[in-house]
């Protein structure tokens, strides 16, 4: 019933009183989560590591054999004591060609039994050819690629794989590389990129390289049983392994018969591909030369076409010059022409004229002739006809003489004669008539002989005419045969007229004919000399290609020769192997076998030192937050004890035990506290390894979380939740009740006021305004809550700081490595040593963009140091070059600042982290030793500040650079990295600008811690200024009342009361950047990633946001709390004190 | 026009949840300017609920409160902030003093938000504390600390002086003292000084008694001759 009682009177006050019942609740949750989640991070990551390591069957121990192992050897370990599996397995290191990129990868055989993969993404092999890759360096987007091994590789070591291509099948996560590290080699530049599975039977090898064991054993990782139990083992097994080797011994000389069997095929082989190359090689001079011959024939054949060109070139001139010459010739030939056919036409139409003429002229001779002929008949006529006459007459006369006689009768005869004279008449007249006659006849007798005379005048004239007929008959005679010798002329002219006409007319055919000749001549030749000059480009082409082949065939030669040399060397060497196999047999030299546990393989000893880097955090975060969390419940538990003073008196004076009294406060504060580490513990521990084993993912590449439920702990977090809670309040209740009841009632005498120390600085405490110094009072008026508050409101900001902190560390850490430690914008790594010819073409590449480069040549060896050993990249640079312009590659300075000059003989320059990690300090002796564990002694010159990478850097004379840091000429870099790329002979080429961002992009999922401290430190915040400023409140409601009856204003009274608040965020401020200091170095140093040594460093904006953000949290709760604040009643300020 | 205080029909009802109270119901009394007025009646007879509206620390139901010619009874919480800021004085049962601060301090609170305060540390000299004023006041006796409230309410030059059992806490002759004070003060600076108290014995050093039972105003009367406090004894 009582009991009842007290459990009402609780659960009312926690209802009535749930901001304080929270304050306890939630700081302790955030406690407990913080101690517990951080603590049990190291369990659970074990454990899952644990648990995936038994999943995969991870081994326990290595063995190694310089003679590698059969199955006997496998099959006498498997038959051990406590083995629970032994597996032979091969593992080599190869070069492989991806993408044109070279890097030096781990091929293993695929184990069933002992380190089993785990299938990522993609299917196992089925058939040879088929591969697994590594997770950490291909994603599902490589499935179906395809690597090859480099033929760079030894002959020997290629021919151990069946096939040299491979398509990537899938993608896994083997147990022997849990982490990003894949391990060292003496290949290349001695780290291996990517590791590789495949089916044994991929591997043209008749024995194991190696042999895995695993015990039956159940221990924790890295226990001390595990060691223990090891321990015992240990010299069993140095004796198997000796067993083992003896075992291996005795089948050397099966081994060197069938070595010996296979490298004299192999030489045989080699030599047919040897000669065969070399006949390749023959068969391609002489193709060279015949190629030289036949461009030399073509190079006359070109010059005849070209003089043949020229000729008919020339000949084309001439023909030119003729026509030009002939032309007018022809001309002046055509217009004589024109001239005789005028003067044939002239002379044509002259001698028809003189044809008619003389027509005209035969005409008129044959009219003369007729003429003449009338002429002639006419006087022969007249003649006869005067003779007759005559005869007539002179009968005329005699018979008129007779008529004279007979005159009357020969009258009238004559007259009827004559003019048939008249009949009638006749008679008459023949009187008169004779008379008449006879004087007619007289008178015709004196006619007669005028016509007589006339006739012989006539016959004059006849004569005459004849004579003139004749001559123009003559005359006639010559024109006539003047116009046949005329027209025989006209006959000839025309003739030649006809003649040169035929002969114009050829020669204009011909001049035609010629023209046409010259023209297509003319096209011919620019035919010609296109033909030519196509012909001389084919022959420059020819040229150029003769030219490469025989650039190729030098390279072929050179290569030929290279390839001899190797065969030789490595015949040579394979013999010597063979033949020092044999020497070491004959000698009984056993082989060396070695024996490796766990700690041999990098990601298991890593694993456990980044496992345990929570922890350190976890012992630093919490006790801070229970010391909070204490002081929290400690100042709670006081004033609600204060505030019920009156009830714990009554409850005394009615004579309840002290006990019973207590266990209401006892059991408010401690239910509170039980259910904040119930909630803090189960939230802590699956929230912060879940995150941080995320955040570890970037390293490490293994199973999933296992959380665990850690008894012992969740015993601890709630002892020590109970401790600050009901330790506090029995501490707090205690005092209250050791009083009397009486004076508990009576209030109690109030805190008296007390000067500050302030007040005695006038020259401060005047200029205080009178509120100010009110504040001031206030603020030390309850020390112990000052403490509290500063150190809430430090751990607010300095977890803040802390948050930015790590963010900036490691944010710049990329950035600050590779523009201010290493400046260079790529680093090439060559696949063969620096040579001249190289250098060349690095001279040609400035045009593309090279502004310098220093070569290097880099090892990866252990550093030995004063405390252990670790692996360091030794970068070693020429001693010339390095003298010149190291410093403008590497910043070469102290974590102080101080330079550190180059390095001289036996002399090295070591980065801060490894030396501070092997212990190593300026002067000391370390050494440097190889796989083969030759050493080499250093005095260290330098600890130079670096962030990324361990590094040794050595100066020396004799170096063999194999890589380079390239700097490019300003907005070049990606068109030369472009030109490296194309460049032969380079193996590996990284872009600093890339390789910045890539980091940058793996460090941003550290972002989650950052939030998550930010959302710690709000929590802490909250908890704090709440819980702090909800006391202060109730504690002062009289007093604020009293102030509002005195008429302060709403934000009067607010200032009055939350000033302190301010004034007190400031201080915690202040302090928490001291402390966001200290914890940041503290949680940098604890981060500790191995390859990355992050800056401790905190930039300026970060102290500025930490500082904003505790402020925002502060004025936050401020506000939450204003509300409460004007809901305090003014009637408060009559209540007496209670 | 000598009515400094007026109360017309007040009613105060209180409510929480289901349940009403009527603390006041139908309060009318005045008070002139100058009066030395107690009232008195016995515990739960609303002598609070009046002093706290007069106070304006609280509001009225219903009804009007007028002082100096004001009417407080609608003011909003901004007014009445500045009405007590300005015009009312308030002397507490429990002094109310902030222990943070020394007496000249307390005085000085209250007198820095005021537009026209007194000088503090005369005040103090007025009280008879000129050789306290640096102590704080768990230093101080319960009549000294009164005496400094009383101190800290006349520094802000109110219109009215508002005394909440003012010898409540204090023993016989301190409170005697302190009534001296207050009545002095009355007298000597004519301001309107209003007492509540239970103890009817100070009813004769009133210039006005107004007589309180269960929430209203069952009495009030002038007393033409107040006695000196050192008279009266109870």
């Amino acid at each position: 019933m009582k009991r009842s009682m007290i459990w009402k009177t609780t659960l009312r006050e926690i209802k009535g009183s749930l901001g304080r019942f929270l304050a306890i609740f939630a700081i302790v949750a955030l406690g407990v989560g913080l101690f517990a989640g951080l603590k049990i991070t190291k369990a659970d990551f074990l454990r899952s590591m644990k648990s995936y390591f038994e999943q995969q069957d991870f081994y326990d121990y290595r063995i190694l054999g310089t003679l590698g192992f059969s199955e006997e050897q496998v099959r006498l370990l498997a038959s051990q004591r406590d083995v629970l599996a032994a597996e032979g397995a091969v593992s080599l290191d190869m070069y492989y060609d991806q993408k044109e990129v070279q890097s030096v990868g781990r091929f293993h055989s695929l184990t069933g039994q002992v380190n089993r993969i785990l299938l990522v993404h993609g299917r196992m092999p089925e058939k040879e050819g088929e591969i697994l890759a590594d997770s950490m360096k291909y994603g599902p987007s490589d499935l179906g690629k395809r690597i090859t091994l480099s033929a760079e590789n030894e002959e020997n070591a290629l021919a151990q794989f069946k096939t040299d291509t491979f398509e990537i099948v899938g993608i896994i996560k083997s147990p022997l590389y849990i982490q990003y590290d894949r391990g060292n080699t003496s290949l290349g530049d001695g780290t291996v990129e990517a590791y590789f599975y495949l089916p044994v039977t991929s591997f043209d090898l008749d024995y194991y390289t190696e042999i895995y064991v695993k015990f039956r054993q159940n221990f924790e990782l890295y226990s001390d049983k595990y060691e223990e139990f090891l321990e015992g083992k240990d010299a069993e097994w140095e004796e198997l392994v000796k067993q083992a080797g003896h075992s291996r011994f005795l089948e050397l000389p099966q081994i060197l018969e069938k070595a010996r069997k296979e490298l004299e095929e192999k030489r045989g082989e080699a030599w047919d591909e040897l000669e065969e190359a070399r006949i390749k090689l023959e068969d391609a001079k002489a193709e060279l030369t015949e190629g030289e011959k036949k461009l030399s024939e073509g190079k006359e054949e070109l010059e005849k076409g070209h003089k043949d060109l020229e000729k008919a070139k020339q000949e084309l001139e001439d023909g030119k010059r003729l026509i030009d010459e002939k032309e007018p010739e022809l001309e002046k030939g055509k217009q004589e022409l024109e001239e005789a056919e005028k003067l044939i036409a002239d002379s044509e139409a002259a001698l028809k004229e003189k044809e008619a003429e003389y027509e005209q002229g035969k005409k008129t001779l044959d009219a003369s002739k007729m003429t003449l002929q009338l002429g002639e008949m006419q006087y022969k006529l007249t003649m006869e006809g005067l003779i007759s006459e005559q005869k007539t007459l002179d009968t005329a006369n005699k018979q008129l003489e007779d008529r004279m006689k007979r005159v009357k009768a020969l009258e009238e005869f004559s007259e009827g004669y004559g003019s048939s004279d008249s009949l009638a008449a006749q008679i008459k007249e023949e009187k008169e008539k004779l008379r008449k006659e006879s004087e007619e006849l007289k008178k015709k007798t004196e006619d007669l002989h005028n016509r007589y005379l006339e006739c012989l005048a006539l016959e004059e004239q006849v004569n005459q005419g004849r004579k003139d007929y004749n001559a123009a008959v003559k005359q006639l005679e010559e024109g006539e045969k003047a116009l046949e010798e005329g027209r025989a002329r006209l006959l000839r002219g025309k003739q030649e007229v006809l003649e040169s006409t035929a002969k114009l007319k050829q020669g204009e055919a011909e001049l035609r004919e010629a023209k046409s000749k010259i023209h297509s001549g003319e096209k011919e030749i620019s035919e010609g000399e296109k033909t030519l000059a196509e012909k001389e480009k084919e022959w420059e082409q020819g040229k150029t290609d003769l030219e490469q082949g025989r650039e190729e065939w030098k390279k072929g030669e050179e290569e030929y020769g290279d390839a001899l040399a190797e065969f030789e060397a490595q015949i040579g060497r394979a013999e010597e192997e063979i033949q020092k196999k044999q020497e070491q047999y004959d000698r009984g030299e056993e082989p060396e076998g070695y024996l490796l546990g766990r700690d041999t393989n990098i990601g298991y000893v890593f694993f456990e030192n980044d496992s345990a880097i929570v922890e350190g955090i976890a012992n630093v975060f919490p006790v801070f937050f229970f010391l909070v969390a204490a002081l929290v419940c400690v100042t709670t538990m006081n004033r609600m004890v204060e505030e019920q003073r009156t009830q714990i008196g009554i409850l005394k004076a009615l004579g309840y035990s002290d006990g019973r009294i207590m266990f209401k406060f006892i059991f408010y504060s401690g239910l509170a506290a039980l259910l904040g580490c119930v909630f803090g513990y189960f939230s802590g521990t699956i929230l912060f390894p879940y995150i941080i084993w995320t955040v570890y993912g970037i390293m490490y590449k293994a199973g999933p979380i296992a959380f665990t439920f850690s008894p012992v702990l969740f015993g601890v977090s709630l002892a020590v939740s109970l401790l600050c809670s009901v330790g506090t309040t029995y501490f707090s209740c205690g005092r209250e009740l050791t009083s009397q009841a009486a004076s508990l009632m009576r209030p109690r005498t109030p805190k008296a006021g007390k000067r500050v120390f302030l007040e005695y600085m006038p020259f401060v405490w005047k200029r205080l305004s009178f509120l100010r110094k009110v504040a001031v009072r206030n603020i030390m008026r309850y020390k112990k809550r000052l403490f509290m508050m500063v150190l809430g409101i430090g751990g607010c900001t300095g977890l803040l700081v802390t948050g930015f902190g790590i963010k900036d560390s490691i944010v710049g850490v990329a950035a600050a490595q590779y523009k201010e430690v290493m400046s260079f914008d790529l680093d090439i790594k060559l696949q063969r040593e620096l040579d001249d010819k190289f250098l060349s073409k690095l001279n040609k590449l400035r045009e593309k963009g090279l502004e310098d480069y220093l070569p290097y040549q880099e090892n990866t060896l252990e550093l030995v140091g004063r405390e252990g050993q670790k692996n360091v990249t030794v970068i070693t640079f020429p001693k010339k070059l390095a003298e010149e312009k190291l410093h403008t590659y590497l910043s070469m300075k102290t974590e102080k600042g101080e330079s550190i000059p180059v390095p001289g003989p036996g002399e090295i320059i070591l980065t801060d982290k490894i030396a501070r990690q092997l212990q190593i300090k300026v002067g000391d002796r370390i050494s440097l030793r190889d796989d083969k564990r030759q050493e080499k002694s250093y005095t260290v010159l330098g600890i130079m500040e670096n962030h990324i990478f361990n590094y040794a850097f050595l100066v020396q004379e004799e170096c063999h650079p194999k890589a380079l840091y390239v700097k490019a000429q300003e907005d070049k870099m990606r068109r030369l990295s472009a030109a490296f790329l194309k460049t032969e002979g380079v193996g590996n080429l990284s872009v600093t600008e890339d390789v910045v961002i890539r980091f940058d992009n793996m460090m941003a999922s550290m972002n989650l811690i950052v939030i998550l401290v930010t959302f710690c430190a709000a929590g802490l915040a909250f908890v704090v200024l709440f819980n702090l400023t909800n006391i202060n409140i109730t504690e002062r409601i009289r007093e604020i009342a009293t102030i509002k009856v005195l008429g302060f204003f709403a934000g009067e009274t607010a200032l009055y009361v939350f000033r302190e608040n301010l004034v007190l965020t400031l201080l915690g401020a202040i302090v928490g950047l001291g402390m966001g200091k200290w914890l940041h170095a503290f949680v940098i140093h604890s981060i500790d990633f191995d390859i990355v040594d992050f800056a401790v460093r905190i930039f300026p904006q970060s102290y500025v946001y930490s500082v904003v953000l505790t402020f925002v949290f502060s004025i936050a709760v401020n506000l939450l709390m204003n509300r409460k604040l004007e809901n305090i009643s003014m009637t408060e300020s009559l209540k007496s004190v209670d | 026009m000598n009515e400094f205080v007026c109360f017309e029909k007040v009613k105060k009802i209180y409510r929480s949840g289901e349940v009403e109270i009527e603390a006041l119901r139908d309060v009318n009394f005045v008070v002139e300017r100058g009066e030395f007025c107690v009232i008195v009646g016995a515990s739960g007879a609303g002598k609070t609920t009046i002093l706290n509206i007069l106070g304006g620390m609280d509001t009225l139901t219903s009804g009007r409160v007028l002082l100096d010619g004001q009417d407080i009874s609608h003011f909003s919480k901004r007014r009445l902030t500045e009405y007590r800021h300005y015009d009312v004085g308030f002397v507490f049962q429990f002094y109310n003093l902030v222990q943070n601060l020394t007496a000249l301090e307390n005085v000085e609170l209250a007198a820095q938000i005021c537009k026209n305060p007194l000088d503090a540390g005369m005040v103090l000299d007025e009280v008879g504390l000129s050789d306290r004023k640096a102590n704080f006041p768990a230093q101080l006796s319960g009549g000294e600390q009164q005496r400094v409230a009383i101190a800290r309410a006349l520094a802000k030059n109110p219109k009215l002086l508002l005394c909440d059992e003012p010898t409540g806490a204090l023993d016989y002759q301190t409170g005697k003292a302190v009534l001296k004070l207050l009545q002095s003060t009355c007298r000597e600076t004519g301001k309107t000084v209003i007492v509540i108290t239970h103890n009817s014995a100070l009813c004769a050093m009133a210039d006005r008694i107004i007589t309180v039972k269960s929430g209203t105003v069952v009495d009030m009367k002038k007393n033409a001759n107040p006695m000196d406090v050192a008279d009266i004894e109870w």
